[in-house]
């Protein structure tokens, strides 16, 4: 006896005992099991880097993900104050953040002066080395009046008394002071900024808020107490009525933002989807019970998907359930095929869905195949997305073969009559069917078809792969600027196994920056060791100093000064890195160095990047020595994934020819597979016009093309062209389509660019798989 | 009643713009021979410098010729600077908010959005002090002077009390090819 000749109470109550395992289960995973919602779209990416790299970088992104910034503007500097103590008070009523409005006080040019001064002749710029090197007396005056006779450097007159050759101001010139746009008062950290008002610029003051959140990473109900809060502020005290203007940036607002969005698509885009699928089941059917039905396994298939995130997953990203709605398209067919065939059919009493067993099966199998291989592609938002929907297809699966048999008699009471547009369009079947292109129009149609698509662009970039909020984007450039601390995302990562090496590595790079900068490969760039030359580096700048006192290089300079020629040995010191650690311009530079394992790491920041695979090819050559860009990175895996979906769908074709080989021969089997295979080019053909490129996310969507093509292609070659199936088809289809082409309008382009290409697809794959009915055994 | 009050606010205003008419020490474009002093107070003597500058536009060329040649130029978006005349410009200052006062200053547009501004004993003279503090932290007071149609004087005083003193003699206010050529940052 095998399962299906099980009665149908038998299989209703085998239904139920494996529900109550997956409820035992789930009820288990929910209690002693982690599991979070991740809006961070960026951690849908995970990007192969050796194991320090990704210590490093895990603590930089999760430094990142915690700092929240908050600007208070106002034209007086008391009402910037005022306003920004209510903005603290009322951000640290929400648990889990620090909130910071009280400072230590700045580094200012005096104190980092006297800093470096105990420090005789270590400082030195490259330049100035560089012409004591020459030992021409002419041009080392040269220089040193320059510098003596400068506009614009406050340097020259704070080192003088000390160093009167000028070599500590000449270093200090050389540097670019982080954040010194930022002053101290009072203990608030208050940046001068301009606003226009008519035609000339008014000053106005930005009080520094800093909220840090206290976990690790960023929770997101956190992120969405703070931009509620941050709401509330702003709503409390309107620019109009009171003047003050305020700008945050932070993880937390894009992620409440994304997280936001993709919750209103979900409720709307699903609403829509599961509306207009019902009101076409009761269009066709004419029947409440057959909606309650399709209702009933469709939310049985979203507690399996649900189920099997919970259970192989610890964090889903948020997009992955913007992508679930799909599944609402894909689970109903299974409901539709048995409708059909209960409605329409004459069905066998006992076991009422016998004669589309196989089908279903086949349809299960085929599916599951297409998205199995999603499961080992390298982004976790697929594997996702796959999970979620090879889980729910069966729970939809079981609950129509193991649950239907026994709503049968309350469904079926006699065979309806098909609708006659159904009728009309099964006649419209037939006559293309007579009408098809020949093999090899179809051939010559397929091989322009593919050589157009390896001629257009594709875009990788994962930022173009989502839309932050336009506001969010602005408030961010604006802190850049009034901050002006616009460094970009990727940085140079140099490591050592002491202090000294790491600086001395970075040294090392000093050259090589330089090059880089000067071919515009970016514009700027902040590294410890331009602040702080390693002792091998300080002890070389003081002998050359020492010589060039001996050789009289500066004796010119000494003339007009009217300094002394004494010539002296002094004992010369060398600044450590510890003592430096403490210094007022280190606290400057705290996020750019991480210790770990006993291992020491320099960051050094970039700024306006233009070409970043110049950088990496340049910095390959050096040891320790990474350009971590994770933008860069993660376009370079998509690229590679774009490139292994070929290998995919060859892999699901292959898998799906192999099944129809076994039942139709080869043949046939190469019929049925190339009729997927063609709507899918024609969907990505048609996609790349209308979006101008393509993106992973339009190759993605061939994949589903694939699945649900060959599912439809399944009932035409067990069944043939009967009305029936037409109808079937023409429901499935519609359902898909209302999930697919809603999901066009969505604001995330990835997601737009997905639910437009698997739209054309199904309406190529509706109008070709008639195609497989002269596979039939039964025909036409 | 309303009209003696617009009287009084008109005569009020009038003063006002007459007070702060910065018009004369304005230069659009000219060109002239300048003389420097730089005063440190731990230094006996003054380092003393002269040369040739030329303003176009809020963009001055400043070109010292002795004792040692060096060209400076003073742009919206930095200060550069080279010591050889075929050699490139070096980057000494991207500091918007200080090249583009210096820059001002030094063409004569005095704006009350920059400065606190005092008429001197001296008719000819106002007493500046930077509005904003990243430019005080540079110079805490100017003295500016226009001691007739073609010559004026700047005095820069830092926070140690350092002074520089600065003496513009225009020459011409017409521009030569060349002279629009050197204000441009062409390397």
């Amino acid at each position: 006896m095998t399962w299906m000749s099980l009665n149908s109470r038998t299989k209703l109550l085998l239904w139920g005992l494996q529900l109550l395992i997956l409820l035992v289960g789930l009820s288990y995973l929910w209690l002693f099991k982690p599991f979070a919602i991740v809006a961070d779209i960026n951690q849908i990416f995970t990007v192969e880097q050796s194991e320090d790299v990704r210590l490093v970088n895990d603590k930089v992104e999760q430094q990142q993900l915690r700092q929240h910034v908050m600007l208070v503007g106002h034209k007086k500097r008391s009402n910037a104050i005022k306003y920004a103590e209510q903005a603290a008070l009322a951000l640290s009523d929400i648990n889990g953040i620090e909130v910071n409005i009280h400072f230590g006080a700045l580094p200012e040019l005096q104190s980092v002066v006297k800093d470096y001064l105990p420090y005789k002749y270590a400082f030195l710029s490259e330049k100035y080395k560089h012409l004591l090197q020459n030992k021409t007396a002419g041009a080392v005056f040269n220089y040193q009046f320059s510098l003596l006779n400068e506009m614009g450097s406050p340097w020259v007159a704070a080192t003088l008394p000390s160093d009167p050759n000028l070599g500590l101001a000449d270093f200090f010139n050389q540097q670019n002071v982080p954040s010194m746009k930022l002053k101290n008062y009072q203990g608030y950290l208050i940046a001068q900024g301009e606003i226009k008002n008519g035609s000339s610029d008014d000053a106005i003051y930005y009080v520094l808020i800093n909220f840090v959140s206290a976990n690790t990473g960023l929770d997101l109900n956190i992120a969405k107490d703070i931009a509620t809060k941050v709401n509330d502020i702003k709503k409390q005290s309107s620019e109009e009525k009171s003047g003050v203007n305020y700008f945050v940036t932070g993880a937390a607002f894009f992620t409440a933002d994304a997280s936001m969005t993709a919750q209103n698509e979900m409720t709307v885009f699903g609403s829509i989807s599961i509306i207009a699928t019902l009101l076409l089941i009761v269009v066709i059917y004419r029947s409440a019970l057959s909606v309650f039905c399709t209702l009933f396994v469709i939310s049985i298939s979203m507690l399996y998907g649900y189920s099997a995130l919970r259970l192989f997953f610890t964090e889903v990203n948020i997009l992955t359930l913007v992508f679930a709605v799909t599944l609402i398209g894909i689970a109903a067919d299974y409901s539709f095929h048995a409708l059909s065939e209960l409605r329409f059919s004459k069905v066998d009493r006992f076991n009422p869905l016998r004669s589309i067993r196989a089908s279903l099966l086949l349809g299960f199998i085929t599916t599951t195949v297409g998205y199995l291989i999603l499961v080992f592609t390298p982004l976790v938002l697929f594997k996702q997305i796959a999970v979620f929907t090879m889980a729910g297809l069966l729970g939809a699966l079981l609950t129509v073969l193991l649950v239907y048999p026994s709503i049968a008699s309350f469904i079926v009471k006699k065979p309806s009559a098909i609708p006659h547009f159904v009728i009309q369009l099964n006649n419209w079947q037939q006559v293309i069917l007579k009408k098809r292109l020949n093999y090899w129009w179809q051939s010559c149609f397929l091989v322009i078809a593919i050589a157009a698509l390896s001629m257009i662009n594709n875009v990788d970039d994962p930022r173009t792969f989502y839309k932050s909020s336009a506001s969010l984007v602005t408030q961010q450039q604006k802190i850049s600027e009034i901050l002006n601390a616009q460094w970009d995302s990727p940085y140079i990562l140099v490591a050592g196994d002491s202090s000294q090496q790491t600086l001395e590595r970075s040294e090392q790079l000093a050259e090589d920056l330089k090059q880089l900068q000067q071919n515009n490969a970016f514009t700027k760039y902040s590294s410890i060791s331009q602040w702080l030359p390693s002792i091998a580096m300080q002890k070389k700048s003081q002998a050359l100093m020492l010589q060039a006192e001996n050789d009289g290089l500066f004796n010119q300079l000494k003339t007009l000064l009217e300094l002394p020629y004494t010539r002296n040995n002094p004992k010369l010191t060398q600044l450590d890195f510890p003592t430096w650690q403490k210094s007022q311009i280190a606290h400057l530079f705290t996020d750019q160095w991480v210790e770990i394992n006993s291992r020491y790491y320099s960051i050094i920041k970039l700024q306006g990047i233009n070409d970043p695979k110049m950088l990496e090819r340049t910095l390959n050559n050096y040891k320790d020595v990474v350009f971590v860009d994770k933008v860069l990175a993660v376009s370079e895996q998509v690229g590679l994934f774009r490139h292994h979906l070929i290998l995919i769908y060859g892999l699901a074709l292959g898998a799906a020819m192999l099944v129809f080989w076994l039942r139709y021969g080869l043949l046939n089997a190469f019929i049925a597979v190339s009729r997927p295979a063609i709507a899918m080019v024609i969907a990505l053909v048609i996609s790349a016009w209308f979006f101008d490129s393509l993106s992973v996310f339009n190759y993605v969507a061939g994949i589903l093309i694939l699945a649900l093509g060959l599912d439809y292609c399944v009932f035409y070659a067990e069944h043939g062209l009967c009305e029936k199936i037409t109808l079937t088809t023409l429901i499935s289809a519609l359902s898909s389509l209302f999930v697919f082409a809603i999901l066009i309008f969505s604001s995330t382009p990835a997601v737009s660019q997905f639910g437009f290409t698997v739209f054309i697809g199904v309406v190529m794959v509706f109008i070709m798989a008639p195609r497989l009915t002269l596979v039939s055994k039964r025909n036409i | 009643m309303l009209n003696k009050l617009a009287l009084v606010l008109l005569f009020f205003l009038s003063t006002q713009a007459a007070a702060n008419d910065f018009t004369r020490f304005k230069v659009a474009q000219g060109k002239g021979q300048f003389s420097q002093a730089k005063h440190f107070t731990f230094l006996k003597r003054a380092i003393k410098s002269q040369g040739n500058f030329v303003i176009h536009d809020q963009h001055v060329y400043w070109h010292t010729l002795s004792p040692v040649r060096s060209e400076m130029l003073l742009l919206p978006n930095g200060i550069y600077r080279r010591l050889e005349p075929k050699k490139a410009y070096e980057i000494l200052t991207q500091d918007k908010q200080i090249n583009s006062l210096l820059a001002k200053l030094l063409s004569g547009d005095i704006n009350e959005s920059d400065w606190s501004i005092t008429a001197s004993n001296d008719e000819h003279c106002y007493n500046l002090i930077p509005k904003l503090e990243d430019v005080a932290a540079l110079f805490t007071n100017v003295n500016l002077c226009a001691l007739d149609e073609s010559q004026r004087s700047i005095v820069l005083t830092d926070q140690q009390n350092n002074k520089t003193e600065i003496m513009m003699v225009f020459t011409s206010k017409e521009l030569t090819k060349n002279d629009m050529d050197v204000v441009k940052l062409t390397h």
